[in-house]
């Protein structure tokens, strides 16, 4: 858990169309680290702790996008997911439900401010993880009385508090719960 | 880099979030409870009990909770005690006309934070008053006993942070006795200020340092 990327910036693309998958990842080139794959299987090769955001289409040919994000959830992957969806409504009661849905076609400003409110879930939850993997290594040095690394582990932990801090200030204490406590949303998309 | 400092002249102004160290619930660590619960005059109270009802563990505190402008008890587990135990003739919950004294909220699941992280966010929102508002959390220990370090640490990195923005004085009790030292070291990062009550002499550490 320790080995984790702090900041997991890569945004993953993935639509059984090329051509809607290269529209999306260039949209957000100007501002992100973008993957592409262009079915279920590539997708779920190219995931890793890098990867802070999956946006599948919920019309995969080899895969329906539940079982994605089932597959993901399993992995224990911090990245959330975004599923494209011809109708909000659909496969609503299969699997895991994902992070967020957006009904195609996607609007620019749409999509970046998705992309953005997760990139934040998923930033938040890997620097907690961090935070909490070396505030036990700490304790353990102080356990034994061991103070070499000591001082450089109050450092990064220093840091680490100020940026959880500054991104509960942009999630609300619900939200912050539930990517903390790492319980996915229930039922319903919104 | 710890300071350490005399808990019964130390301020906590620029604290929010404290945490109590016993050993058992002993007389000092009652005092400690109603020191930090202070001054309630214009002040919003906000309890979080597990094992003890809502009467009994204000009675605990030492303070009436008709000095606070509101008193809120977030009632967990209340499901496993006997009914009877609260809401009797002459327990305190009510003042001599019946209005009740408190606000009880219950918490079903002690396993499921979530639930209990949202339902505190709710009465940990901003109030408006003239005292500062107040937070008893107790216990730790009981959330240790439910859930593992890890998740009580997530639980934690939330709720303190809420704490903070909200302006509250916070303090939570763990009974240290009851966990590894690692756990108890584990958890401190995430206090401003440590109180351990274990010490003969309270002493109180800078958990920043």
């Amino acid at each position: 858990m320790d080995g984790r990327a702090v900041t997991p910036g890569v945004i993953l693309v993935a639509d059984g169309d090329p051509a809607v998958t290269d529209r999306i990842a260039s949209s957000l080139r100007d501002q992100y680290t973008v993957r592409t794959a262009y079915t279920a299987r590539e997708t779920l090769d190219s995931l890793d702790d890098d990867v802070g955001v999956v946006i599948i289409d919920d019309e995969m040919s080899d895969l329906d996008s539940a079982s994605i994000v089932d597959r993901i959830r399993n992995r224990e992957l911090l990245c959330q997911v975004c599923v494209l969806t011809h109708d909000v409504d659909s496969d609503v009661a299969l699997g895991s439900p994902p992070d967020a849905r957006l009904r195609k076609p996607v609007s620019r400003t749409e999509l970046e401010g998705t992309v953005e409110r997760l990139l934040l879930r998923a930033t938040y939850r890997a620097k907690l993880e961090k935070y909490y993997a070396l505030s036990r290594r700490r304790a353990s040095l102080a356990a034994s009385g061991a103070g070499e690394d000591a001082a450089t582990l109050d450092d990064r932990l220093q840091t680490l508090r100020d940026e959880l801090a500054d991104a509960l200030g942009s999630l609300d204490y619900e939200e912050a719960f539930e990517i903390a406590l790492d319980i996915p949303e229930n039922g319903s998309p919104d | 880099m710890s300071t350490k400092a005399n808990a019964e002249t130390e301020r906590f102004d620029d604290v929010s979030n404290v945490l109590l160290l016993s050993s058992s619930m002993s007389n000092s660590e009652s005092e400690a409870c109603a020191r930090l619960l202070d001054d309630p005059a214009g002040a919003h109270a906000l309890f979080c009990t597990f094992v003890e009802s809502p009467a009994d563990r204000l009675r605990r505190s030492g303070i009436d909770p008709g000095a606070f402008e509101t008193t809120t008890v977030v009632d967990v587990e209340s499901v496993t005690r006997s009914a009877a135990a609260d809401g009797v003739a002459g327990d305190g919950s009510t003042f001599p006309d019946g209005e009740a004294r408190y606000h009880v909220e219950p918490v079903d699941d002690p396993t499921d934070l979530r639930e209990l992280g949202t339902t505190l966010g709710r009465f940990l929102a901003p109030v408006s008053g003239d005292g500062r508002p107040l937070f008893c959390f107790h216990s730790l220990t009981d959330v240790l006993q439910y859930t593992g370090v890890e998740t009580a640490f997530y639980f934690l990195q939330v709720l303190t942070d809420q704490v903070d923005r909200a302006g509250r004085l916070a303090h939570y009790h763990l009974d240290a006795d009851a966990c590894d030292r690692e756990t108890v070291a584990t958890l401190e990062g995430l206090f401003d200020v440590v109180i351990d009550l274990r010490d003969s002499d309270p002493s109180v550490q800078d958990a920043e340092g």
